[in-house]
């Protein structure tokens, strides 16, 4: 059964430079990009004020060198220290920078999370892992360009037991502790990192095309899955560009390049077991040709909050969602540069004169029912993406349920 | 007659004045040129004349200060005594210091110009190796105060070529004309910073620069004439890293002329931008520079076989990302922008790419 989605916002020109990723919390959309730039565009207004959705964005300045990787937490936290949102985006120079958006003043106020001999790491890829259970911490992974993965316990107070009272106090302080290094044999580049709080693992990519599955809570290696894309071929791009664990954390799905197209292979995570692919027919009639999801490389992938479907975005300028239990491809969403809806803020070529008519897309995540305002989206799933003609945009399934 | 060790304590009572007395004497030969000495020439052959005659007649230990363009002068003493470790310094040094002087004299008076590697060949076994060379003719012009090393009449082998759809007369000084012809490869002429590169000013000049030589020569040996499609253009290779040669050759190309647009063909990976950045980091006092790729998207575009960035050249992209970037007292330019956002999706991408892919 096929899915439709219908664009319900965009905003062209969002940011100067390439848009590298978003991340979606519940009050706002954050995007962060090659100009430095990290940017929070209001969700409850993107339909009514959607030809001033630039002059609602909170913006703040990070990094010169640009961002690339970002992900948000946004938690009610115990013990009266009420909601939190923090933002941790990765500059190119290798840096991890944390936010923290407050509030009462809509403004963003830097965390000094890591230690000092932490911060000389050159971090690439970072994710948070949210956990619903509040006797069991948060926790922050970001991985390096040598390929380790460090991991962090996220901790909103300070315990306070004094000797002459029984009760422990609690004192709101945003802090890390260092939980540990997952160590690379080898100085590989980790491309993507992603986690399960319910299952409790973590998944490395590399560039090299492997994926390495450990234990989040004893950082032990489980599984090591290698050899994915095209064989045959020497020095033939495999690497992984992407992994996303289901909500539940019983399937892993890693996007890897197979040449210069794009490949999804589903795991499940008890055993370690491949299950599938996510692929297009190629029309061909040799039968090795291929399982490929898009035409070209997969950059990222989400699920939705469900775990039925998961969302795949890649270089051919296609959004494309697809059954997990049946495997099938439910939706393609073509990405145009003229789609946007003010006409000043299209953007087809970029500075060195390569075209964006198609722009491939750089990152998609999904966005959960109720996130957004507007008709149909208190009971409908969305989808958000960027793409590299510097534009933001907003999808909404159509339909009723 | 020589008085033994037992007379010497006899006479010198103390440690102090024993070591004083068994001192040899040592003649200071100042190299440093005089600020008032009316050529370099001159002071030259004059300080030679002086040190060969001191090297033959003196008895003598020699030390010989240099100025070195820091605050410490560069002394070798010679044969070498004493417990001062930054004098000491091989008899091989001194011999190479000598030869080079020797040679730089020569051919100051007979006006003749050699090249590092001619020096290097003509005595291998002093030289050991082509850096010494360039070590001690850096120190020699240093202590001279010369603007460019080239003034030595010794000078780096040319690198870059160059092929011109027109004429191009090139004034090196009031006595000294050259020309680059038209539909030949040359190498680049040997120039120096007040070289006069003469064109029409009334025409629009390019001037395309390729990184690799093998596209320049692809372009330029084309079986049609390259003059009869493209008129005023000037293809120009540095062979990867241009030399000073290459650089200075563009430079006093865009000083002397106006109208002329340098468009950069680089490799889509960390070196083919740094290359990149080497021209136009050469070329500031001008915005008629452009970098122009191959950039990934169009290598991606035709489906290339790309390959990943080592840790090497993540690591030199990130260096050159953070000095583009962080740099207060330059605003970015156009081609500034077009380089940052070709480092970013390399990194993003992982990938890079050669440009033969597109041109071959």
């Amino acid at each position: 059964m096929s899915k439709v989605f219908i664009p319900i916002a965009n905003v062209g020109r969002a940011h100067e430079a390439d848009i590298y990723s978003v991340t979606i919390t519940n009050p706002y959309s954050i995007s962060c990009s090659g100009d430095g730039y990290l940017k929070l565009w209001p969700n409850k207004t993107l339909i009514q004020e959607q030809s001033t959705l630039k002059d609602n964005v909170i913006s703040t300045f990070v990094h010169q060198t640009g961002l690339h990787h970002a992900d948000a937490i946004y938690s009610v936290e115990p013990h009266d220290v009420g909601t939190v949102l923090i933002i941790a985006t990765v500059s190119f120079s290798g840096n991890i920078h944390f936010y923290q958006f407050l509030e009462e003043t809509e403004e963003l106020k830097e965390l000094d999370l890591i230690d000092e001999d932490l911060k000389k790491k050159s971090f690439w890829s970072c994710t948070w892992v949210k956990s619903n259970d509040q006797v069991v911490n948060h926790r922050f992974i970001a991985t390096d360009i040598k390929g380790n993965t460090y991991v962090w316990r996220f901790m909103s107070t300070d315990k306070i037991v004094r000797e002459d009272e029984e009760k422990a106090e609690y004192k709101k302080n945003l802090h890390f502790e260092f939980q540990g290094e997952i160590p690379s044999n080898e100085p590989v580049f980790a491309t993507c990192v992603a986690a399960s709080s319910s299952k409790g693992l973590i998944a490395t990519g590399f560039a090299n095309g492997s994926v390495i599955v450990s234990q989040l809570s004893t950082l032990r290696p489980l599984y090591t899955f290698e050899g994915l894309g095209r064989e045959g071929v020497d020095q033939n791009s495999n690497s992984v560009r992407s992994v996303a664990f289901s909500p539940a954390g019983n399937l892993l799905s890693v996007a890897n390049d197979s040449g210069s197209y794009g490949c999804v292979t589903l795991y499940e995570t008890e055993f370690g077991e491949r299950i599938g692919n996510l692929s297009v027919p190629t029309h061909s009639g040799q039968t090795n040709i291929g399982l490929f999801a898009h035409n070209g490389w997969i950059f990222n992938q989400a699920f939705n909050p469900s775990g039925e479907f998961i969302a795949t975005c890649g270089y051919d300028g296609k959004v494309r969602v697809w059954d997990v239990k049946s495997k099938e491809r439910v939706s393609t969403l073509n990405i145009s540069a003229s789609d946007i809806e003010i006409e000043e803020d299209i953007m087809l070529a970029d500075e060195n004169g390569d075209s964006l008519k198609v722009p491939p897309v750089f990152d998609v995540q999904y966005i959960a029912q109720g996130t957004l305002n507007g008709v149909g989206n208190e009971t409908n799933e969305g989808l958000c993406c960027v793409c590299m003609d510097r534009s933001v945009r907003w999808f909404r399934e159509a339909g009723g349920k | 007659m020589k008085k033994c060790l037992s007379e010497y304590m006899e006479v010198h009572d103390t440690k102090k004045s024993l070591v004083q007395a068994l001192t040899p004497k040592c003649r200071i030969i100042n190299m440093e040129s005089p600020i008032e000495s009316s050529s370099f020439q001159e002071t030259l052959s004059t300080t030679v004349m002086f040190l060969l005659r001191s090297l033959e007649y003196s008895t003598q230990t020699l030390t010989l200060v240099l100025y070195n363009g820091k605050r410490r002068n560069k002394k070798i003493r010679f044969p070498y005594y004493g417990k001062e470790p930054h004098l000491k310094s091989s008899g091989n040094n001194v011999a190479m210091l000598v030869t080079l002087l020797r040679t730089i004299v020569e051919r100051q008076s007979k006006f003749t110009t050699s090249t590092i590697r001619d020096i290097f060949y003509s005595n291998v076994e002093l030289y050991q190796n082509q850096r010494n060379v360039v070590y001690w003719l850096g120190i020699i012009s240093r202590n001279y105060k010369l603007k460019s090393r080239d003034e030595l009449n010794i000078v780096a082998a040319q690198k870059g070529l160059i092929y011109s759809t027109i004429h191009i007369p090139v004034i090196l000084n009031i006595n000294t004309k050259c020309s680059i012809n038209a539909d030949t490869i040359e190498l680049i002429p040997y120039i120096n910073d007040l070289t006069i590169i003469k064109l029409d000013p009334t025409n629009e000049y390019n001037v395309i620069v390729f990184e690799k030589e093998a596209i320049f020569n692809k372009i330029v040996t084309n079986s049609i004439n390259v003059s009869t499609f493209l008129k005023n253009t000037i293809f120009v290779t540095g062979k990867g890293y241009p030399d000073h040669l290459t650089k200075r050759f563009l430079n006093r190309l865009l000083l002397c002329n106006e109208r002329i647009n340098v468009k950069l063909y680089v490799d889509s990976d960390p070196e083919g931008v740094c290359i990149a950045l080497n021209y136009i980091n050469n070329c500031t006092q001008t915005n008629n520079i452009e970098y122009k790729g191959i950039t990934l998207v169009k290598l991606i575009s035709k489906r290339t076989q790309l390959l990943n960035l080592t840790h090497r050249e993540v690591v030199l992209s990130v260096n050159m990302l953070l000095k583009i970037t962080t740099n207060p007292q330059k605003t970015l330019t156009r081609t500034d922008h077009g380089i940052v956002t070709q480092l970013q999706r390399q990194l993003f991408f992982f990938k890079k790419g050669e440009m033969n892919a597109c041109y071959i």
